[in-house]
């Protein structure tokens, strides 16, 4: 009677898991072993061809000047981007955590571009920093030079090695409040009889944050770091809506699509895809480790 | 001692002002984006083109540009798909990582640990490495230019997330309640049905936004698998229409603010959950 009614639920049990698992492993392992398989293959053009190439593709990709270009900008712009979030993020948290008149209103505003696409960051930066120069001048270059900013005028994604700096902007203007709202939380959790004995001891207010909050907020920042550059490794619609696909503003993602939509390398293409999936789990696994691990002897 | 206590009130409003300007400089730079594109939204063309200061106001508002992207832009067919899109896979996937998520927590299992680590890690996978077999498989099985291609791979990708959430959101709930409905007579699917989901109210609501900002937003995937231009949804559609209108900036500015009304709509109301949910997913 007994073992029956646990058959029972763990029948039920198998039904209520079998969906996810099925599509996990189609869309997501099965996906990655494909592209693993094409990959390695010779595939080049419409018709499918399995032919074992082994790592000849990862090989060409190296030596890809392109590649090489790919690579820089993605340091460029990580370390801009998750460093300008970081820094603004937390700037922007301290201020809010003044106890301030207004501050839902504040958070709210830092918050929203968050909330929208890539593209639509795109769409409006892009005129911003609309590069044009003289009389066609716009945007913030035409701003600058009404307040006699001359030197602020630049030619942001266009300018020569250093374009992908200009995407790092909207970028940062985009996901800072999200920082800001995690920093705000890791604020929040610090006990305020903690900052009291600090001030009764006669600590300043720069010290007590130098000495005690920022230390305790260590491991918002390392979240933090993982969300931002993880999403600084698949960087891709901001690009095109600002620029489009430009080989000086090239990333990897680019990269991967123009292989294997406009060029049909989708051995090449694939062994992109592959690349960008290392870099995210070498960044994103030990994280997950140590959070089980915590979570597991609590 | 008054003049003490003068000095220190003092010093807390100067404090005060300076933190105030600090925070009302970087709210304008924020502001700025928007402000901008809702001015060259009612801007006709050849007003753009006379008056390119960022904060030059039309001498007449030009309110057909909004109708020219909405109409002839497309942006009324575009917000259309992706709303059905949205509310289509976002309850479809909620239900299905429900599911899961309850087995997980709440029925007798084996390998639990295992099971809920092959989604989690499957939650790395970025879109890039899914697209060379996308393009393959959906062209051999006809799934390119539906959107059954798109809710499957939708769904697929969203299960990872809405596992964690729920998952962590079941886990709180208090297995007295599990026995108690037993007694009430609840099987183990009225259990889930009638009392884990009902209770679970503020995960769903939760999940349901991040999910629903998610997917209206998408762009990458929706690139590869939808290709007919009454059939994209907002991302694709915009960027369709970035091609279109690159030289008029007005319609172009009418119609991205258009696009971002339900996001707007959705964060106004619902921002407490974003954020919580978003950090939820961070802390588990």
């Amino acid at each position: 009677m007994r073992s029956k009614k646990i058959d029972k639920d763990t029948i039920l049990a198998f039904f209520l898991v079998l969906p996810s698992i099925l599509a996990v492993f189609v869309f997501i392992y099965g996906f990655i072993f494909w592209s693993v398989r094409v990959s390695l293959s010779d595939w080049v053009g419409l018709m499918p061809n399995y032919d074992w190439a082994g790592l000849q593709n990862y090989i060409t990709l190296f030596q890809d000047p392109r590649f090489h270009i790919d690579i820089r900008n993605t340091v460029i712009f990580t370390v801009l981007f998750v460093g300008g979030c970081l820094f603004l993020g937390l700037m922007l948290a301290i201020l809010l955590d003044q106890g301030l008149r207004g501050e839902n209103f504040f958070r709210s505003l830092f918050i929203f571009p968050m909330a929208i696409s890539f593209i639509v960051t795109g769409v409006v930066w892009r005129w911003l920093m609309n590069p044009a120069m003289g009389s066609r001048m716009s945007g913030l270059n035409l701003l600058f030079s009404q307040f006699g900013l001359d030197f602020l005028v630049n030619k942001w994604h266009t300018t020569p090695d250093w374009g992908i700096a200009a995407i790092a902007i909207p970028a940062i203007w985009q996901m800072s409040g999200y920082t800001m709202a995690l920093y705000l939380g890791g604020l929040r959790a610090v006990p305020d009889s903690l900052r009291e004995a600090a001030r009764v001891d006669g600590a300043s207010e720069i010290l007590i944050y130098r000495k005690i909050v920022l230390p305790l907020l260590w491991p918002v920042t390392l979240s933090a770091v993982i969300i931002l550059g993880h999403m600084s490794l698949k960087v891709f619609d901001l690009i095109i809506a600002v620029a489009g696909k430009q080989v000086a503003l090239d990333v990897p993602s680019i990269y991967m699509w123009t292989m294997t939509f406009d060029g049909q390398f989708y051995g090449r293409g694939a062994s992109v895809g592959i690349l960008l999936l290392i870099s995210v789990a070498v960044l994103v696994i030990p994280y997950l480790y140590t959070s089980l691990r915590e979570e597991s002897t609590l | 001692m008054t003049m003490e206590n003068t000095k220190l009130i003092n010093k807390k409003i100067y404090k005060n002002v300076f933190m105030y300007m600090g925070l009302f400089a970087l709210a304008a730079i924020w502001f700025i984006p928007m402000v901008t594109v809702f001015l060259s939204s009612i801007k006709s063309q050849s007003e753009y083109y006379s008056s390119m200061g960022l904060f030059d106001l039309p001498n007449k508002i030009y309110w057909p540009n909004y109708i020219d992207a909405w109409r002839i832009g497309k942006l009324g067919t575009y917000m259309r798909n992706g709303l059905f899109v949205s509310l289509v896979k976002v309850p479809l996937g909620i239900f299905v990582e429900a599911m899961a998520a309850f087995a997980l927590t709440r029925l007798p299992i084996k390998h639990k640990t295992p099971i809920f680590l092959y989604f989690l890690l499957g939650m790395m996978l970025p879109a890039q490495v899914a697209l060379v077999p996308i393009n393959i498989a959906f062209n051999k099985l006809h799934l390119i230019n539906t959107y059954f291609g798109l809710f499957y791979v939708y769904i697929g990708f969203g299960i990872g997330f809405g596992i964690l959430i729920l998952r962590g959101f079941f886990k709180t709930i208090p297995e007295e309640l599990d026995d108690a409905a037993k007694i009430d007579g609840c099987n183990r699917w009225q259990l889930f049905t009638k009392i884990i989901l009902p209770i679970s109210k503020p995960a769903i609501a939760t999940l349901f936004i991040i999910d629903f900002l998610g997917t209206w937003n998408e762009f990458i995937l929706a690139s590869v698998i939808i290709y007919d231009n009454n059939m994209k949804t907002v991302s694709t559609g915009l960027m369709n229409f970035i091609g279109e209108y690159s030289t008029n900036q007005g319609v172009l500015s009418a119609g991205v603010l258009m696009s971002i009304i339900p996001v707007l709509i959705v964060f106004l109301f619902f921002q407490r959950y974003i954020v919580e949910g978003m950090s939820g997913a961070v802390k588990s």
